[in-house]
């Protein structure tokens, strides 16, 4: 069975296809989503699907259509041999709106294992289909998170001080040493402490560096070719520094909402995955020479429960007032930017009313961004107009 | 243009020039340096092409300089800043910063661009000092204002004098969309269908943009004065800068400041605030920027500057000059002139196509054969049409033809028909297959792509309308929107098409609405591409447009053979040759043909099927009929239809025939009863119509808030308590439960009180506060609270508290279901609520109103029981054995009303039967529960009634075990199920309770085989579209005649709505699923 997993980043996707590989699986990283595969994620998916979806959709299909050339087969017969593997996302529940797209581009089965980090029991699932041991997968598999979440925000950092493509050319060198360490299943830290040197650049902006949080959707900000990847990118040329959402805490906020209806085992099990994460996050970010604390997400709920219900089916829209919040007690952050998918719910929907009416009574700034892969002019220009006006209000406290 | 050169010399330094690159205007001035006012200006449309434009700029305004240091801004700015090593400035900075220096006593600043419109709120401290702005920028939803705007007043052919010279009347403003460009634009469309007058279209357009804005803008945080308007269209449209004054006059005197007109600026330079603020901006933040030749300064621009943009390019249109030259040569030069050929005694046939802005004629010999043809823009449908026919008439009577048949069709057939006294009114999908046909005897399907509407029709062997997908609200305009473009790229439209052929690759747009679209164009202006390129991928974007979004899914599993292309925008040969090679690559063996007289083909069908009506039966020589001397119409209120809620905004006619008669017509009815003028007389047809066929669908609505007669309280409050309770989402659902709940613990059955069902004036009222942006029952909700604080608490019954329970889970029919939890949208609702009116401060709190929003799971008894006796029992004073015995009575008026909508929902399938081939009839509305509220329905019900089909909901429908038992024997036989309720098979990880109880519904439908189905959709439903394919197929393997009414919002589009519902009763007609009522 080939597993094809995707749909992270091109930071993560390697990594974690990695650590299957290490735990003895036959796993693939799905090619770096393009334009073309949102289109045809948009041809076989219902309309109103965010496109982190639309884009996973395509690049499975071109995946599946290169296994089928390299091995003389059909797509059909490429795919009766392989299984998608992906993490949960809030547009990625409807497995069966996977095999509607499938039926439609001509597959009659592709099963989707989907990585609920937060549930513990598709690892299990995983882990018991392929006859490997539970721990190991899991420990492999968050090794492969911290690792990315770790180059991630290495690269964050780097983008406000160089160009990105000395640090694109950085990072993909150092994810491919981490690549063939989880492979060997050894630990990636020593390839990751050799990228503090690969990125040190200079610092050639002027004016004080805004500091923006980014939250919302954690896919909206990793989805290659989406205007979501752009923005971080955008952030890093003017000079921002910015804190990206990473998949970290992405996993530790189905993990928190599942540990609230858990009792017993399970809920020891998700305080054993947090932890676990916790300290290879701790061990991933230190190699690479990042500062960048585990995601709280206790305090984040707790800041935003008088606002939000944390308790939401489906909704993590509190983690965006929560991170306002937070960002404003601590004075963290001059600019919060919240990405989004278009039609993702709720947060769009529902939290923008909320957002705005919180943003008014703090004094750190808040922008709301959909992205749906188009019109990036307009999201640059709101970008831009975020930053300056942030940048103004710096520059005339004189911060 | 407008330009004020300037003049003198007389400066050291080098003036500075300030450059605005808008998404379609090029602003400058000249300014002395650090100066604060424009010396000289001007203003051009650049068409994409900025360095022609900013050459032009710079020799007008600032020929007499040697060098200018340049300050740019605008959404276009950016590539002209780094050609020039300029400094490039955003533009809301820029305007803020001209405003602070011209209107220093500005709290509000309102920009209206091309693509963006822009708010800024200037925050002020106590002396007086800005403290911080607050800025919001329009998301891409509602993009394009000023394009919009444009592409609305080109719609409707109002000239941009005649806009000029539009005041704006409150009084006369009619409901258009604030929702978005498109929705107006339909909206708009819609009226001028019915016969608005165009200055109050103009007046409604203005309305509705400001009400966009102040929705997704302002967000219901109140605009302090002085408001400062800018933008080219606030210049250009007076009206829209009344509507501003008329809209912040209104707010400001609701908070007790003046409202007087002063308070709202538009300055004389409004069009330069952004050049002039990119100077002063500069200035300020002490920007430098370099000396620049003002001779060299276009020429920097042109050449060398790379295509970009993050996606691939796709390939050319055609694959090479040939191909192009094929494509031109057979589809570009429209059809032949026709010629009247000899007299055939059996005379012709004249078809009309009422479109929406233009008007098309043709008459036909026996055999099919187009004798003439006129078509006209149509300002006055009534004499239009007059002039129309008589013109093509007139040809005929002068070759010896007689007319045999008049046959009417498209959006403006009811007015159209009395006046020219046609024998049939066709359907414009009927019309159309019949044009199809008469081509093509094989054709097995048909796309129609015209200026406003897309229609794609799948036939049946006899040529009846098997399937059908026309264009949504979302998807309107899209033909337009080629023209569009090409009026925004300065390209004459007949050459559109060698220009798009001719590219030799095009930038890869997106498959959004025509909004998207638009701002896909300004994105790759910006990159750098060519005009034909952009022309081009326009053009390519069409047919992936038409097929993958609104044609999505009607050929799976039924290939087409032959599809013939009608409608205008096929008359264009790049737009035809892209679709050809679109749908050969989507379908291989398919034979596409494009109709040679596209444009005429819904005229045509209507020609044909009027012979076919009026049969042997001749109407006699031309000038033997009367002529109508004389035509008048009236739209006002008082022709408005008062019978029922949909208030019909009906047209009366007036006709004076030669002979001296009179005729009376009426026109934009909805049913037959309001073709009735006496009101006496409609009310009988009505109810006639309404004893013969049921809509349960409108029963359902009216029977949960019903008050029923229930047994003595269990418990009584020390005080009376009045409880106010939105009339949407949940209560749908729950409403009999919580009325019965709180009845049992002493409130009175007159304290419980629900708002209204939806109407446009409840949502007009209430829209304002914190707007949001999700589907339309959602953000309806807050104007419910609203109606419940303003018109009831404020009205003189106080409330006590406003209920608005957050509803987790729904009981629904299906089982093994992983979960049936609400939408979490609707679940959140109460937080939207609680955002708008009870933040610490906010209205609730200072009128003593308590919002009840906790959470409710009506499908965990003892949960719900905790979570009532926790929202309600100190506020009713109830013990928990109280509150648990209410919640019992709660349960017991649920079964009740269930009960009541089964029997009368039994009453109709025993009426219809199963296992005839033909019979009456009915059609079950597959849709969530609070699209019973007939706001948000759109009425479908009582139009559905009036066409004779009587309508069932999903509640109704049967749960008895042997009965669906014998239904679904076929799946229960093969496995595919366990038992009756099991919907596994089509989706087995859904959690949505109202996404799996339409699945089961849909099974219902397709095993049932007397039922239609109207399919039901909000627009920005996320819940919807997941399934959408699923249940899409089970009602295409059950045969089931469908009509998806997707994107249902605020506004009703009334012609749309009946063409769709009439085209769905044809296609069940050709079924055998006769209507109760002819």
């Amino acid at each position: 069975m080939d597993l094809l997993i995707g749909g992270v980043s091109s930071l993560h996707d390697p990594l974690l296809a990695a650590a299957l590989r290490g735990c003895g699986f036959d796993a693939t990283a799905l090619p770096t989503p393009r334009d073309e595969d949102l289109e045809v994620g948009r041809a076989l998916l219902p309309r109103a699907t965010p496109n982190p979806g639309l884009y996973l959709v395509g690049a499975v299909l071109r995946q599946l259509g290169e296994m089928a050339r390299a091995r003389g087969v059909s797509v059909a017969e490429a795919a009766s041999r392989s299984a998608l593997v992906c993490v949960s996302g809030r547009y990625f529940h409807h497995a069966s709106q996977h095999r509607e797209a499938w039926r439609a581009a001509g597959i009659d089965a592709l099963p989707t294992l989907d990585l609920e980090f937060g549930r513990v029991d598709p690892i299990v699932a995983l882990s018991t289909r392929l006859r490997a041991p539970v721990a190991r997968v899991t420990r492999a598999l968050l090794t492969a998170v911290a690792t990315g979440d770790a180059l991630l925000l290495a690269g964050c950092e780097a983008r406000a001080r160089w160009m990105d493509a000395p640090v694109d050319e950085a990072l993909s060198h150092h994810r491919d040493r981490c690549v063939t360490a989880l492979e060997s299943g050894v630990a990636p830290w020593s390839s990751l402490a050799a990228l503090p040197t690969a990125l040190r650049g200079v610092t050639s902006r002027e004016g004080p560096p805004v500091r923006v949080r980014v939250t919302g959707d954690f896919f909206a900000s990793m989805t290659d070719g989406d205007g979501g990847d752009g923005v971080l990118r955008q952030l890093g040329a003017r000079g921002a520094r910015v804190s990206p959402a990473t998949l970290s805490e992405w996993v530790s906020l189905w993990r928190w909402r599942a540990a609230r209806g858990a009792d017993g085992d399970a809920r020891r099990r998700l305080e054993r995955v947090d932890s676990v994460l916790r300290t290879l996050h701790r061990r991933a970010t230190t190699a690479a020479g990042v500062s960048a604390p585990f995601a709280d997400i206790d305090d984040l709920a707790s800041l935003a429960a008088a606002h939000y219900p944390t308790e939401l089916l489906d909704a993590p829209g509190f983690v965006e007032a929560g991170h306002l919040l937070a960002a404003a007690r601590d004075r963290s952050a001059d600019l919060v930017v919240s990405l989004k998918p278009f039609a993702t719910t709720p947060s769009s929907a529902v939290s923008d009313a909320l957002m705005h009416a919180l943003s008014q009574r703090t004094d750190t700034d808040f922008l709301s961004i959909e992205t749906n892969g188009d019109a990036r002019a307009q999201v640059a220009s709101r970008l831009d107009l975020a930053l300056d006006l942030a940048a103004e209000r710096l520059r005339v406290s004189g911060r | 243009m407008n330009v004020t050169a300037m003049s003198g010399r007389g400066h050291d330094e080098p003036p500075w020039l300030g450059i605005d690159a808008g998404s379609t205007t090029l602003k400058a001035v000249v300014v002395a340096p650090h100066g604060r006012v424009a010396r000289a200006s001007i203003y051009l449309r650049h068409h994409g092409d900025l360095a022609r434009c900013l050459d032009e700029a710079v020799g007008r305004v600032a020929r007499d300089f040697d060098g200018v240091r340049a300050f740019v801004t605008g959404t276009a700015g950016q590539r002209i800043a780094e050609r020039l090593g300029a400094p490039h400035l955003h533009e809301v900075p820029a305007v803020l910063a001209a405003v602070r220096a011209r209107h220093p006593e500005a709290a509000t600043v309102l920009d209206l661009g091309g693509q963006d419109a822009k708010l800024a709120r200037l925050d002020r401290g106590p002396d007086g000092a800005v403290r911080r702005i607050h800025s919001a920028m329009n998301d891409r939803c509602a993009a394009g204002t000023g394009v919009t705007i444009e592409r609305c007043l080109a719609r409707l052919g109002v000239s941009s004098e005649a806009a000029r010279a539009v005041r704006y009347d409150p009084a006369q403003v009619r409901p258009v969309s604030s929702k978005c460009g498109v929705f107006a634009e339909t909206d708009l469309v819609n009226l001028a269908r019915a016969g608005a007058s165009l200055d109050a279209l103009v007046m409604s357009l203005a309305d509705a943009v400001v009400r966009q804005n102040l929705a997704v803008l302002a967000r219901g945080v109140a605009l302090d004065p002085a408001a400062v308007l800018l933008g080219g269209v606030v210049v250009h449209l007076p009206a829209l800068a009344d509507a501003w004054a008329h809209h912040l006059g209104v707010a400001w005197r609701a908070r007790g400041l003046s409202a007087s007109r002063e308070g709202v600026i538009v300055p004389d330079e409004a069009l330069f605030y952004g050049a002039l603020g990119a100077c002063i901006l500069g200035d300020e933040r002490g920007v430098t920027s370099p000396v620049q030749g003002t001779r060299a300064l276009a020429s920097r621009l042109s050449g060398g500057v790379a295509a970009g943009g993050h996606r691939a390019p796709e390939p050319p249109i055609a694959r090479d000059d040939d191909e192009a030259r094929a494509a031109l040569d057979a589809w570009g030069h429209g059809p032949s002139e026709v010629a009247i050929l000899q007299v055939d005694p059996a005379g012709a046939s004249i078809g009309i196509d009422a479109g929406s802005t233009v008007f098309k004629a043709v008459a036909l010999g026996p055999r099919g054969e187009v004798l003439a043809r006129s078509s006209r823009e149509s300002r006055d449908p009534v004499t239009d049409a007059r002039e129309l026919v008589r013109a093509v008439e007139g040809a005929l009577a002068a070759a010896g033809w007689r007319v045999r048949a008049i046959g009417v069709t498209g959006y403006g057939a009811g007015l159209v028909a009395p006046v020219v006294g046609a024998d049939l009114r066709v359907l414009e999908t009927v019309a159309h297959a019949r044009a199809a046909r008469e081509l093509a005897p094989d054709a097995d399907a048909v796309c129609d792509v015209g200026g406003q509407d897309v229609k794609v029709l799948a036939l049946d062997a006899s040529g009846s309308i098997r399937d059908f997908r026309l264009s949504s609200q979302c998807d309107a305009g899209l033909g337009l929107a080629l023209e569009a473009t090409a009026r925004e790229l300065g390209v004459a439209l007949g050459d559109v098409a060698a220009r798009a052929l001719a590219a030799r690759r095009a930038p890869r747009f997106g498959d959004g609405c025509v909004v998207f679209l638009d701002a896909d164009r300004v994105t790759f202006l910006r990159q750098g591409w060519t005009i034909d390129e952009v022309l081009a991928g326009v053009v390519r974007a069409l047919p992936r447009l038409v097929w993958e979004r609104i044609a999505h899914g009607i050929f799976d599993g039924r290939r087409p053979r032959v599809v013939v292309l009608q409608g205008g925008v096929h008359r264009n040969a790049a737009a035809a040759l892209a679709q050809r090679e679109h749908l050969t690559a989507a379908l291989p063996g398919v034979r596409v043909r494009v109709h040679p007289f596209c444009a005429e083909a819904g005229a045509i069908g209507a020609a044909y099927c009027a012979r076919d009506a009026v049969g042997e039966r001749a109407r006699g020589a031309v000038d033997a009929r009367p002529a109508v001397v004389r035509a008048t119409t009236q739209m006002t209120r008082d022709t408005r239809c008062s019978l029922c809620a949909s208030g019909c905004a009906r047209t009366f006619i007036e006709l004076e025939m030669a002979d001296g008669a009179r005729e009376r017509h009426v026109a934009g009815n909805g049913c037959e009863a309001g073709a009735e003028r006496d009101v006496i007389d409609g009310r009988r047809l009505a109810r006639r119509k309404l004893t013969a066929v049921p809509n349960l669908l409108g029963d359902e609505a009216r029977t949960l808030f019903a008050p029923r007669r229930g047994p003595p309280p269990l418990s009584t409050p020390p005080r009376r308590v009045r409880i106010g309770v939105p009339r949407a989402l949940s209560m749908y659902r729950a409403a009999p439960f919580f009325r019965a709940y709180l009845e049992a613990l002493g409130v009175r059955s007159d304290d419980v009180v629900f708002s209204p069902f939806t109407d446009a004036r409840l949502w007009r009222e209430g829209a304002g506060h914190g707007a949001t942006d999700p589907c339309f029952p959602v953000k309806v909700t807050l104007a419910h609270a609203h109606h419940l604080l303003a018109r009831v608490h404020r009205g003189g019954r106080r409330l006590d508290a406003i209920l608005a329970p957050r509803s987790t889970h729904a009981s629904i029919p299906v089982r093994h279901g992983r979960d049936c939890a609400s939408c979490p949208v609707v679940e959140a609702s109460p937080v939207m609520l609680r955002a708008a009116f009870a933040q610490p401060g906010g209205a609730f709190e200072r009128e003593g109103i308590r919002l009840l929003d906790g959470p409710v799971t009506l499908t965990d008894p003892p949960r719900l029981r905790a979570q009532l006796h926790a929202m309600f029992g100190e506020l009713l004073s109830a013990d928990r054995a109280s509150s648990d015995g209410a919640v019992e009575r709660g349960f017991a008026a649920m079964r009740a009303v269930d009960e009541a909508l089964r029997d009368a929902t039994a009453a109709v399938l025993d009426r219809i039967g199963r296992g005839r081939a033909e019979g009456p009839a009915a059609v079950l509305v597959l849709c969530r529960p609070y699209h019973a509220d007939p706001g948000i329905n759109h009425r479908v019900g009582e139009e559905l009634q009036s066409l004779g089909y009587p309508t069932i909901t999903i509640r109704g429908l049967p749960r008895d075990d042997g009965y669906l038992r014998g239904l679904m024997a076929p799946d229960l036989d093969a496995g595919v199920i366990e038992d009756p309720f099991d919907v596994r098979d089509l989706c087995d990880d859904a959690t949505n309770s109202g996404g799996l109880e339409r699945l089961w519904a849909a099974r219902f439908a397709a095993r049932h085989e007397r039922l239609g189905v109207v399919d039901l959709s909000s627009f920005k439903c996320a819940q919807d579209p997941p399934l959408e394919r699923a249940t899409r197929r089970v009602l295409d393997d059950g045969a089931v005649v469908t009509c998806a009414l997707r994107d249902l919002d605020e506004t009703r589009p009334v012609t749309s709505l009946r063409v769709r519902l009439a085209t769905f009763a044809h296609a069940m007609r050709a079924r055998g699923l006769r209507p109760w009522t002819s």
